[in-house]
């Protein structure tokens, strides 16, 4: 249902670069932050970010096209909500435009259990409450079919919360696909069948289990200099070698990542030989 | 779907206390000035109060309020997000908003200018029911040159604050005579309404490049709210 093919956009400071993915229908999880990039890969599914490089397909078609955009529903950190209207209103106005037939708004709130919020004025409602609603209006529309959303935990109305998990296996009962983003492995395997890992722009797992996906993590070195100097010029060393794919700085200790163990062991390699920093203790893992 | 699209700029437009004390206000000073033109028994009353307090002030501040409003204050692109995540096109969206913001405008625009013509009617103004016609159908194209104006603005800046730099753009560059006067509402509204025309043009030039302007403006500002 959706497919993401070599898929690069950037938003400065963010950007995802050469993604690749499909997703059929079920809960789909991309672990990551912000700030690598995750919320600009869902603005890019729904085309609300234009792809650089690569091509993005919702249903088949570009997520711009007319006769798809209704059919996709993206809930946010801070959801567009209308404030100059009620939430029943907004219910209302978002089955028109979806060209769904109008229901009851209790019925359709009731979904996550916010259904005493129908009446209240959108402005007044907390940001968990606004969340919530957002995301009632997505699950229990007839229309949407491919829904995205940032942290579904996160900043969401406290009646809401238990009842997310089972509102969205509810929803891909009916062939739906709810990609699902958060910063937390925990949430992505508490609600997804599968589960890709986005780091600093680029997708670096893609498990169906959490084992897998701690196995799968990129691997990295830690370097202890003797101070804070030498580790800061170990930094600059390191950001010449092109398998390095990310560093950690913390007093005299440097964390150098890597796409490959042998690639990252041999540019750690050359990096101190260059820096001449005296290595107090040098050790590898897996994170 | 075009009736949904403007169901939220009419509301919020209809739900906006500000904008209907902007229209409380305004109205009730142009029309104290068309009472006064009318007890002082000014000869050119209708023209005077429609060239000055109408068009010079009450018509762009209320134009720009209501562009304000049709947004929610917001720039057109965020005024437009809820509706875009709903599934309308964001073109679509802008092109809506802008127009229940071009008719509402409009509308008081031909309303005030023909009540105007009508209170303030002078002795050496054409005969009063004729000149409320021409008023309103000026004060109708005054507010849609100047609903799409402002709109433009709104793709302006976070919070659509450029309406504010297109305000001050129209009373600086409109009130000259000269050419470059003649990019903005202002001057044409003020030769409609009788005043001194831009650059010597004709009113019936004035009034083409007043439809123009909106054209103008409302295929900028549909480009302005295209998502990036």
């Amino acid at each position: 249902v959706i497919a993401l093919d070599k898929v690069s956009v950037s938003r400065k400071p963010l950007f995802v670069n050469e993604v690749s993915i499909r997703w059929g229908p079920g809960i789909h999880a991309v672990v990551g932050t912000h700030a690598d990039g995750c919320s600009l890969l869902l603005a890019a599914i729904v085309g609300a970010a234009r792809p650089r490089r690569g091509r993005v397909r919702v249903l088949d078609e570009a997520p711009t096209d007319p006769r798809v955009r209704p059919q996709i529903a993206r809930v946010g950190i801070e959801p567009a909500l209308p404030e100059s209207l009620r939430v029943d209103e907004v219910l209302a106005l978002a089955a028109a435009l979806r060209d769904e037939p109008r229901r009851s708004p209790q019925a359709r709130l009731g979904l996550l259990g916010l259904e005493a919020l129908a009446g209240r004025p959108v402005r007044s409602l907390s940001r968990g409450e606004t969340r919530g609603v957002a995301l009632a209006e997505a699950l229990s529309s007839t229309r949407v079919r491919a829904l995205v959303v940032e942290e579904p935990f996160v900043e969401m109305d406290a009646r809401a919360v238990g009842r997310v998990p089972e509102a969205m296996r509810t929803k891909c009962r009916d062939g739906s696909t709810v990609v699902v983003t958060t910063a937390s492995t925990r949430d992505a395997f508490a609600l997804a069948d599968d589960c890709a890992t986005l780091r600093a722009g680029l997708l670096v797992a893609d498990t169906t289990s959490v084992p897998q996906l701690l196995l799968r993590g990129p691997p990295d070195i830690v370097v202890v200099t003797r101070n804070e100097g030498q580790a800061k010029g170990l930094i600059a060393a390191l950001a010449d070698e092109p398998e390095i794919v990310g560093v950690e700085l913390d007093a005299n200790t440097v964390k150098a990542r890597g796409s490959d163990r042998i690639g990252l062991a041999r540019a750690t390699g050359r990096a101190v030989a260059r820096s001449k920093v005296d290595v107090v203790e040098l050790r590898g893992s897996v994170s | 779907v075009i009736s949904a699209l403007g169901r939220l700029p009419a509301l919020r437009i209809a739900r906006s206390r500000r904008l209907w004390l902007g229209f409380a206000g305004w109205s009730c000073l142009t029309l104290a000035f068309a009472v006064a033109a009318r007890r002082d028994a000014w000869a050119h009353g209708a023209d005077r109060v429609l060239t000055s307090v109408y068009g010079a002030l009450a018509l762009p501040f209320v134009a720009c309020a209501i562009a304000r409003a049709a947004c929610a204050g917001k720039s057109m692109l965020s005024a437009t997000a809820s509706l875009v995540a709903f599934g309308a096109h964001p073109r679509r969206a802008a092109l809506v908003t802008l127009l229940v913001g071009a008719s509402v405008t409009a509308l008081f625009g031909a309303c005030l200018a023909a009540l105007v013509a009508i209170v303030a009617h002078g002795s050496s103004d054409p005969p009063a029911a004729g000149d409320a016609l021409v008023s309103a159908y000026v004060g109708g194209l005054g507010g849609a040159a100047y609903a799409a104006w402002f709109s433009l603005g709104t793709t302006v800046g976070r919070r659509g604050g450029g309406r504010l730099l297109l305000l001050a753009g129209d009373w600086l560059l409109g009130e000259s005579h000269s050419s470059i006067a003649l990019v903005t509402p202002r001057s044409h509204l003020r030769n409609l309404l009788g005043g001194s025309p831009p650059d010597g043009i004709s009113e019936r030039t004035s009034a083409l490049v007043m439809l123009v302007l909106v054209v103008v403006c409302t295929l900028l500002t549909l480009r302005g709210s295209q998502r990036r």
